[in-house]
């Protein structure tokens, strides 16, 4: 008996510490923050890149520079950051697959883009697991980062993908000649096995939609969607809570100029955070000069605050502000957001990778600056 | 909610996790396999009260086992192995934390309570003469504290209700729940819709439950033993 209750206590030390050492090895996997994804440029030829930034060291490591049509193209960390996904191109979309902390080989996908369209990239791509998620024209396709397989599934019509942990949702006007309103929008997930949309809801759309698109935002509890869309000139938040629109937002008055674009949750759902781009206020010195910077806006009703970051010399570029996106980290307490959008509109001392510190009240900033692109020397400018 | 509860368990990397019906499960795809396993355990072991047995104990062994080399990576695998491998570990870790509270951990708490309570009266002659018809009283007991100290056992160590024989049928049921589990968790995570998804976040919230309660057993059975050493100590500090 007494041999029985040894062995007993024994092995149930053995059990116990066998649960706490698989949860703690578990735990141990989670998302530092600690390496960011930016673009950058290459310094011999000018040509775009996609660099790492280390916060611990302060160093900038370049990955990869693109091809010379591969001026468009979106980054993006893969769900357990050990690759860099990019996609890239003008005419034919690529997609290349970089192991980061593996030592597997570079992946290299052509996408059949160029006889259906190409996809909607004004948002990151969403990634499931190992499968990348692009919509093209009523073409909901997945691609296998690991095989290369390629799946489609004809949608109906084109989806504007959102990524999130928990899923991936998507945004779509309804068809009114279906069995829709007018302006109405139909936002819901994307089952990413066999690609289509699952249970949607309907939102009355309050969008007028302009050359930008109406954005949208999912909350980390996936409870509160937020659409940021155009009516009359005048963007605002349409805050939507358990399917149902709880709130109304301004985002800005027509008369403040300002483009408000990307939103995103914080970590707790109560804040938006996104960027904006606004006639600087004291234009006295450059005619068109721009306020570029972030944008906090309380759920609660409290008023939104401007955080500014850097001025945009020349609006004629403000095409390209929509890729003027920002990334909250896991911990929710840092923002970062790039300028490399704006490339020729910026001085060049604003062309960095921007810090917001969340948790301090004054929201210092951090600024880290990126090599400008050498300018075109007579040699280099192609003859006509 | 569920959410941020497993994430003091699990890192809930994305891209290790099912989404059934495109519904992303709370945890990992091992540990989703690992607190499922342990509902289901749990379930074997209320139902079916599997004697601890030497082989019983060597094969649920050999399946906590199999953690290292998957859990470490050293085998190359894909989300059914890492749903498996947690499955089998969820199994072994049950049967090793069954072993102390086992079938029997209400009597063993009430026992060892009244055995402080009555230890710790000033007329110690008067009350281990009744405490002996006494004990019996609390039900299920085969062995009064009187008895077991004649014949060396302290009270706390008393046995609990009379260990039913293991039958066969209840080692092939326990076997058979045990296969179905290993078959019928992934088919589910890989295969099925939303109400799978909800069917497999009931199971792991089931099993993180559980397994909670049976360490918390454990604790409860390790610190009653203590308190009855320190008092029994205290009070017979010749013994």
């Amino acid at each position: 008996m007494n041999l029985n209750r040894t062995r007993d206590a024994v092995l149930t030390l053995i059990g116990a510490a066998a649960l706490l050492a698989y949860v703690l090895a578990c735990t141990s996997f989670s998302p530092d923050d600690r390496k960011v994804l930016f673009p950058a440029f290459e310094a011999a030829t000018g040509a775009v890149a996609v660099a790492v930034y280390d916060r611990d060291n302060g160093s900038t490591t370049k990955l990869m520079a693109l091809p010379s049509d591969g001026n468009l193209f979106r980054a993006v960390w893969s769900d357990d950051g050990r690759r860099v996904i990019v996609l890239s191109g003008m005419k034919q979309l690529r997609l290349t697959v970089l192991p980061f902390k593996t030592t597997e080989p570079v992946r290299l996908l052509e996408l059949p883009s160029d006889a259906e369209g190409f996809p909607n990239l004004i948002m990151s791509p969403a990634i499931v697991g190992s499968r990348l998620l692009l919509c093209v024209k009523t073409k909901l396709t997945s691609i296998d980062m690991e095989t290369g397989a390629v799946k489609t599934n004809d949608v109906g019509s084109e989806l504007l993908l959102l990524g999130h942990p928990r899923g991936v949702f998507y945004l779509r006007p309804v068809d009114p000649k279906t069995d829709g309103k007018e302006d109405e929008y139909e936002i819901g997930r994307v089952d990413a096995s066999n690609l289509t949309c699952v249970p949607p809801f309907r939102v009355p759309s309050p969008a007028s939609s302009n050359k930008f698109e109406p954005f949208f935002a999912v909350s980390p509890d996936t409870r509160r969607v937020a659409l940021l869309a155009n009516h009359d000139g005048q963007q605002s938040f349409y805050i939507f809570e358990d399917q149902k629109l709880a709130r109304t937002i301004p985002a800005a008055l027509p008369t403040d100029s300002l483009l408000v674009m990307h939103p995103r949750f914080s970590l707790d759902g109560r804040t938006l955070y996104a960027t904006f781009i606004r006639k600087a206020s004291n234009p006295a010195k450059e005619e068109t000069a721009h306020q570029a910077g972030i944008l906090e806006v309380p759920l609660d009703g409290a008023p939104s605050r401007q955080v500014p970051l850097f001025t945009v010399s020349d609006n004629s570029n403000l095409e390209a502000a929509n890729g003027f996106q920002l990334d909250v980290s896991h911990d929710g307490k840092t923002l970062a957001v790039c300028s490399t959008f704006l490339k020729e509109a910026l001085k060049p001392e604003d062309l960095a990778l921007y810090f917001v510190d969340l948790t301090r009240a004054d929201r210092k900033v951090t600024k880290i600056p990126i090599a400008a692109p050498p300018k075109p020397t007579a040699a280099s400018v192609p003859a006509k | 909610m569920l959410e941020q509860l497993f994430s003091f368990v699990c890192g809930q990397n994305p891209s290790h996790t099912w989404a059934p019906g495109g519904e992303l499960l709370p945890c990992c795809e091992r540990c989703t396999g690992l607190y499922a396993g342990a509902a289901i355990a749990l379930l074997l072991q209320f139902v079916l009260r599997m004697r601890p047995t030497a082989r019983f104990l060597q094969l649920h062994g050999l399946l906590l086992m199999m953690m290292i080399p998957l859990g470490f990576h050293w085998v190359a695998h894909g989300a059914l192995v890492r749903t498996g491998s947690g499955l089998f570990f969820g199994f072994g870790v049950v049967s090793l934390l069954w072993l102390l509270p086992g079938g029997h951990l209400p009597a063993r708490i009430i026992h060892t309570v009244a055995e402080a309570v009555r230890l710790s009266r000033p007329s110690f002659g008067e009350t281990r003469q009744r405490a002996g018809k006494r004990l019996p009283a609390f039900g299920g007991l085969t062995r009064s504290a009187t008895t077991a100290r004649s014949t060396g056992h302290s009270g706390c160590e008393i046995s609990g209700p009379a260990v039913r024989p293991q039958t066969r049928p209840q080692q092939l049921l326990y076997a058979a729940g045990l296969a179905a589990s290993f078959v019928v968790v992934p088919a589910l995570a890989m295969w099925g819709g939303r109400i799978a998804a909800l069917a497999l976040t009931m199971a792991v919230l089931v099993g993180l439950i559980g397994l909670g309660v049976l360490v918390v057993a454990n604790v409860g059975v390790g610190m009653a033993w203590f308190i009855s050493r320190r008092t029994r100590s205290a009070l017979h500090p010749a013994r």
